[in-house]
């Protein structure tokens, strides 16, 4: 309470302040300044503006409060923390910042940064930051492509080197770099070489990248640009300088134990390479040509070489060298298939071999040899294409034991048990056609023509549901058949009586119109016809509550019926077009209402 | 009356009409040459080849098999995996699809625990239809039952041929409106993991991992957040991935 009231009390007379201040004037490109925009005597919530500074990016870090009371003077403040990041060497102005308080207008002093090169010598430092000025944090990091040629043949091996060069700036997070290889086959890279090179006088962190490519169409191609995203290490202030500390990967332990920087994110892109894709020569290409380029080599073993009859034999070729062994098909045995049973092969890649495994079966024992194998190549070294032949190699058959069982799968047709069929598995090959091409996603189920067959499937399956009960309740409930029906009739009957005015035949037109009236309430009351008179229409607990007008309808058409009979000069044609209005009103009346 | 249904038919037709941005002849050269590529052993360029058909707008099942061949020889299994299974959705009986579709799944995953003879029952059932056919399978199969009331009603069907034939009906039904809700269940936001990658608390870098998913596994993506996908195992684990590591079916 006392700290309080002392707030309060003397609280006013503190006068409003607004100040800026570096932690450092002179830093090394690579590091930040802390800048801090410090108000004091007023309550101030929100971040103050910087105006924007050209390749400074400005980063705000949050705000901090301080109170103090010294000798019974109380003093405020809050202090709003920026980092400043420069993205070149140079001096640069942080201008006069302006901000309003309790409406008035308080402004900074401006402030000048000196930043400088962090890989020049102090002997050198000012001349050389003089030079270097321009120089930015992307002139000091880069990535490179580099090839040793920019002509060679298709499917020829073409070893890459993308090399990340840094000078003077720490970076973590190191991305392999991704390429664009359109038109060319990439290798993985492998752990990548880390070492340093001096360029012009200053040392540089250089780590390299080195895989091989094989173009696989001829013409002008474009290797690259190479890509990378890194994290550069920011150190904030010139405690640490980060370029003294260690070498190109930052020490994470380090960092952490000596307050570190922080971490900037960079994305690099590199040059482009042009390579000129020839074909490979038509002169010279051997008919059993195995689409291998490069400087390639060729052994061909079997084992065991003394065997029975049905006995397997495991061939293995393979292709060993530089160059491109993907692209090189192996040798085509099928002259084996007149002394050897051929099972499938098995092609597999181990370290810089490729090598092919099949099995070979003798069928005879007069199998002496297996015949010579060629592997045709073109060498890119000599530029020539190259054929190396390897065998015969000498094998000895020897016949079965008497008694002894045949072990061959499909040897004359005879199955015998014994060799293993399937020696390894791999996927099954592609397919030869494309199938049926649909577009993509587009599936019945998903059409709006499928959903409006099974509406009306669903809704004639109802209709026809509720058509067979209807016909069946017709036949079998009489009450209701006759109830459903007297409309129907009503309507013939009124029809045959509008024809009797017409034709002006009075007796004819009251006997149809009071029939068809006396049929209609009939059916509609349930009651035998010769019974319906007014007097049991009105006393039917159906008429309960039917209006007088209908009552006095029917009274009306019941009694000019009557009067017909013995006075029919005094019935006109006015007067029987009003009973059968009479007569549609009452129909009319008891279908809306009497169910 | 005539004229307004003329009409509806015509907006219906229209509203299910649409175009691929490639021709089906062209999408055939270009398979034909993705094979040439595949079998001189370039598989990049097979790659690239099969891919702009599907980016073409046309798909096949043997398009994405062929395509699923050749990620898993370029040793992208989890991408090879997710092209078989788009493949199965449309060609699900090809023996050869199911079989390079094991293949590679045993090639990486850890031998998952052996399921019962129920679960292997109802996965040989769904696997065997593809969507498209179970709706198919249903719709028919109610068509016939309805049919089978009517013939019942209008032609005086013996009440123990009806039964019988209903029974039949039914337990056809059951079968397939079972599969149907499983295979769709299993499909909805199903997606492949493409590298083997940490599934964590947080959609947070420096969260703690929860558990490890392998390439190729199955997974169902439940929500995005920015560059992170929560996902859910089959097992029921959840957990936050980043979204390049997987890729919807």
């Amino acid at each position: 309470m006392l700290f309080l009231t002392l707030l309060v009390t003397t609280g006013f007379a503190q006068e409003v302040g607004f100040y800026a201040q570096v932690n450092s004037d002179k830093i090394t490109l690579g590091e930040a300044v802390r800048l801090q925009l410090t108000v004091e005597g007023a309550d101030v919530d929100q971040p103050i503006e910087i105006p924007a500074i050209e390749d400074i990016e400005t980063q705000y870090l949050g705000i901090s409060s301080n109170v103090s009371i010294v000798n019974g003077k109380y003093s405020s403040s809050k202090t709003f923390n920026y980092q400043l990041f420069p993205l070149k060497t140079g001096v640069y102005q942080i201008p006069s910042i302006e901000t309003d308080i309790n409406g008035k207008t308080y402004s900074t002093r401006a402030i000048l940064i000196d930043v400088k090169d962090s890989t020049a010598p102090p002997t050198q430092a000012v001349s050389q930051a003089q030079q270097q000025e321009e120089a930015g944090i992307k002139d000091r990091v880069f990535l490179v492509v580099k090839v040793p040629k920019n002509e060679v043949y298709v499917n020829e091996p073409l070893p890459v080197k993308i090399m990340l060069i840094a000078g003077g700036l720490n970076l973590s997070d190191i991305q392999y770099p991704e390429m664009d290889t359109t038109g060319f086959v990439m290798g993985n890279f492998p752990k990548p070489a880390q070492y340093e090179q001096m360029i012009n006088g200053v040392v540089h962190n250089i780590l390299e990248f080195d895989t091989v490519i094989y173009p696989t169409r001829t013409g002008e191609l474009l290797l690259g640009p190479a890509t990378t995203r890194a994290n550069l290490i920011v150190q904030a202030g010139s405690r640490f300088p980060s370029q003294r500390m260690n070498g190109l990967f930052q020490d994470e332990f380090f960092r952490s134990v000596f307050g570190g920087g922080q971490r900037k994110a960079i994305a690099l892109t590199s040059n482009e390479e042009k390579i000129t894709v020839r074909p490979l020569p038509e002169d010279g290409k051997p008919a059993n040509f195995s689409g291998g380029v490069g400087n390639l080599n060729f052994k061909v073993e079997a084992s065991p070489t003394n065997v029975k009859v049905g006995d397997p034999i495991t061939l293995r070729m393979s292709i060993l060298g530089s160059g491109n062994k993907q692209s090189a098909r192996f040798p085509d045995l099928t002259d084996l298939e007149k002394d050897f049973k051929l099972y499938e092969p098995q092609i597999k890649d181990e370290g810089s071999e490729r090598y092919l495994e099949q099995v070979i079966i003798p069928k005879r024992a007069d199998v002496t040899e297996i015949p010579k194998i060629q592997f045709s190549f073109f060498n890119v070294d000599i530029q020539q294409y190259q054929t190396i032949a390897r065998g015969p190699i000498d094998i000895t058959v020897k016949d079965l034991e008497p008694g002894e069982r045949l072990n061959v799968v499909g040897l004359n047709n005879q199955t015998v048990a014994g060799a293993e069929e399937s020696l390894g598995e791999d996927i099954v090959f592609i397919k030869d056609a494309p199938g049926q091409l649909i577009k993509k996603g587009a599936r019945f189920y998903k059409n709006a023509l499928f959903y409006v067959f099974v509406a009306i499937s669903f809704a004639a399956w109802v209709f026809l549901l509720i058509y067979y009960q209807q016909t069946q309740r017709l036949q079998t409930d009489a009450v209701y058949a006759k109830r459903m029906m007297a409309p129907k009739k009503a309507k013939k009957g009124l029809l045959q009586a509008r024809k009797f005015i017409d034709e002006n035949k009075k007796q004819e037109f009251y006997d149809t119109l009071f029939k068809t009236l006396q049929h209609y309430l009939g059916n509609k009351l349930h009651l035998p016809i010769g019974t319906v008179t007014l007097q049991t229409i009105k006393s039917h607990k159906k008429f309960d509550g039917v209006d007088k007008d209908i009552i006095e309808s029917i009274r009306h058409i019941f009694e000019e019926s009557d009067l017909v009979r013995y006075a029919a000069g005094q019935i006109t044609e006015e007067t029987m077009n009003n009973s059968f209005a009479h007569a549609e009103r009452v129909i009319d009346y008891l279908e809306r209402n009497m169910k | 009356m005539k004229k307004i249904i003329f009409l509806i038919s015509f907006v219906l037709m229209l509203s299910s009409v649409s175009f691929a941005d490639m021709n089906k002849q062209e999408a055939s050269s270009i398979f034909d040459r993705a094979n040439t590529a595949y079998q001189q052993g370039n598989y990049t360029e097979a790659i690239d080849q099969y891919e702009s058909i599907l980016a073409g707008g046309l798909e096949s099942g043997p398009v994405y098999y062929n395509l699923g061949n050749s990620y898993f020889r370029k040793g992208r299994a989890g991408k090879a995996i997710l092209n078989y299974e788009r493949a199965r959705e449309l060609t699900p009986r090809d023996r050869d699809l199911n079989f390079n579709y094991k293949h590679a799944k045993k090639q990486i995953l850890s031998e998952a625990g052996s399921s019962g003879f129920i679960q292997k029952l109802v996965a040989s059932h769904t696997s065997f239809y593809s969507i498209s056919e179970m709706v198919v399978c249903v719709t028919t199969l109610f068509l016939l039952a309805g049919a089978l009331i009517l013939f019942s009603l209008y032609l005086k069907w013996p009440m123990r041929l009806v039964i019988n034939i209903g029974i039949v009906l039914d337990i056809l039904l059951i079968i397939h409106i079972g599969g149907l809700v499983i295979k769709s269940q299993d499909m909805n936001n199903a997606a492949i993991i493409l590298e083997t990658t940490a599934a964590k608390f947080e959609p947070r870098e420096d969260s703690t991992t929860h558990y490890k998913l392998e390439e190729g596994a199955k997974a169902k993506i439940v929500k995005t957040e920015g560059d992170w996908v929560k996902i859910k195992r089959p097992d029921g684990k959840l957990g936050w991935v980043f979204k390049q590591a997987l890729e919807p079916i």
